[in-house]
């Protein structure tokens, strides 16, 4: 088993662990709160990812070190997505359609999908998965505005960085050099500190949403360590995330 | 080589004439039973097609896509039997344990006439592991569409989540067994544990 192999399984277990806690806790909110979908919502969504994360390790210990083809688990990692929108549809109160909002999540997933079809190959699965991710994204991005979670100022900023990253992928594809590769890493691991610091801070479960879907983004454009780099910071946002379903079932009274 | 077509023509054409004798639940049993039965050839039609297509060796089309097929299509016959007869907990649990059944006698059945007489080893735990998981996952679909209808969110995310439960816990347990040793003891072992899980699960709710 090589070493990228061995971190995968370590982080996997580390995940699933704090996964199991967590599901325990809001199966617990769920039974107490019959009447809100949040919680019931996020736990099936926890679930799926812990499933997910056994998966990943039985696969790492059965055949160590060669690439999964598309596989059971990533029917998992697409109902963690979709859940995750049940959830947040729950308690988005502003449901208007802005056609600029609907294009950027389009386009900027779009990009997205494309990166993904360029290092896998796989345009079928790609496409078909990517379109979740679509409507989380939208669903974010109305949430944040709605709610006035980020400044104007910061909400610019966010589309800028994303924009920039994503513009900095590309040429990792037909350059040679690791230039963009460090360039585009340094980036996006300032956008998932500020994402992490300011979901922290402001306490909304879109904007610890957003960092989580942040972070699953930057993993799926990263290879070797720098996958582990956002796949801890993705197992953070999920801590992140449990109180703040807690917090919205109090504002839900 | 099995002509599996056969193989149902004779195991669902007494059972269908059994309609004629039975009523009420014993009937959406066995309706539920030759749907299992129907909807195993129809995910093994689908699996080859999607091998044919994608290029998937018949190992990894075992492994990594037939799961996703089959919950699929149990899916489709569990909701298709609650748009037959309706929707009430008791009626879920009973499509859902007579689909299941169905599935694996019929998968068995393939499985015993292309291999021929088998050890008895090799017996038991097709019936115990194979067998029980098909109405394992089953089951655990009945209860989160169950879930689903009490929490009302009986809708396509929803049904969505809950199907990835039962799609991923039988990809593990086709992942697991598809390699002899410590590995495939745990796989085998995972659909009983299941199923004592979910039973135990309706004992508490009754108590």
């Amino acid at each position: 088993m090589g070493y990228v192999t061995r971190l995968d399984v370590i982080t996997s277990i580390i995940q699933s662990i704090i996964l199991v806690v967590i599901i325990a806790k809001t199966v617990k909110l769920t039974i107490d709160s019959k009447s809100s979908l949040l919680p019931f919502f996020f736990a099936l969504a926890m679930s799926g990812n812990l499933l997910s994360n056994f998966y990943w390790i039985a696969y790492d210990f059965l055949k160590p070190d060669t690439r999964m083809p598309m596989a059971c688990n990533e029917i998992s990692e697409n109902a963690t997505i979709l859940l995750l929108c049940a959830g947040l549809d729950t308690i988005l109160k502003d449901k208007r359609k802005v056609a600029g909002e609907i294009a950027f999540a389009i386009l900027f997933i779009g990009v997205n999908i494309v990166l993904w079809i360029v290092w896998s190959g796989e345009w079928f699965q790609d496409i078909l998965f990517g379109i979740p991710y679509m409507y989380l994204f939208w669903l974010l991005m109305r949430g944040l505005i709605s709610r006035e979670v980020l400044s104007q100022k910061e909400r610019w900023l966010a589309a800028a960085a994303g924009t920039l990253v994503m513009s900095m992928q590309t040429p990792r594809y037909v350059m040679e050099g690791d230039v963009f590769n460090y360039a585009s890493f340094a980036v996006t691991i300032a956008v998932t500190v500020w994402l992490g610091v300011l979901s922290v801070r402001r306490k909304d479960f879109f904007l610890a949403t957003t960092f989580f879907l942040w972070t699953q983004l930057s993993m799926f454009l990263s290879s070797d360590v720098y996958y582990y780099v956002f796949f801890f910071a993705n197992t953070i946002a999920m801590i992140v995330m449990f109180p703040l379903v807690k917090k919205e079932l109090a504002a839900d009274g | 080589m099995v002509n599996a077509e056969n193989v149902l023509i004779c195991i669902a054409v007494p059972l269908a004439i059994s309609f004629l004798f039975i009523k009420g639940s014993a009937r959406q049993l066995v309706s539920a039973f030759l749907a299992g039965m129907v909807g195993c050839l129809l995910s093994a039609y689908i699996a080859g097609f999607i091998q044919m297509t994608s290029g998937y060796s018949t190992e990894d089309t075992s492994i990594f896509l037939s799961p996703m097929i089959e919950e699929c299509m149990k899916l489709l016959l569990i909701l298709f039997c609650i748009y037959l007869y309706g929707a009430s907990s008791r009626r879920i649990e009973l499509f859902a344990v007579g689909i299941g059944a169905g599935f694996a006698t019929f998968e068995n059945c393939c499985i015993l006439l292309s291999s021929g007489t088998l050890q008895l080893s090799y017996m038991l735990v097709r019936g115990l592991a194979v067998g029980v998981m098909h109405i394992a996952t089953l089951v655990a679909l009945a209860k989160g569409i169950q879930l689903l209808k009490l929490h009302k969110a009986f809708y396509f995310v929803g049904i969505a989540g809950i199907l990835s439960i039962p799609v991923t816990i039988h990809g593990l347990y086709n992942l697991l067994v598809s390699k002899p040793g410590v590995s495939s003891y745990i796989g085998y072992a995972m659909p009983m544990l299941c199923v004592i899980l979910l039973y135990m699960t309706n004992v508490a709710k009754k108590d």
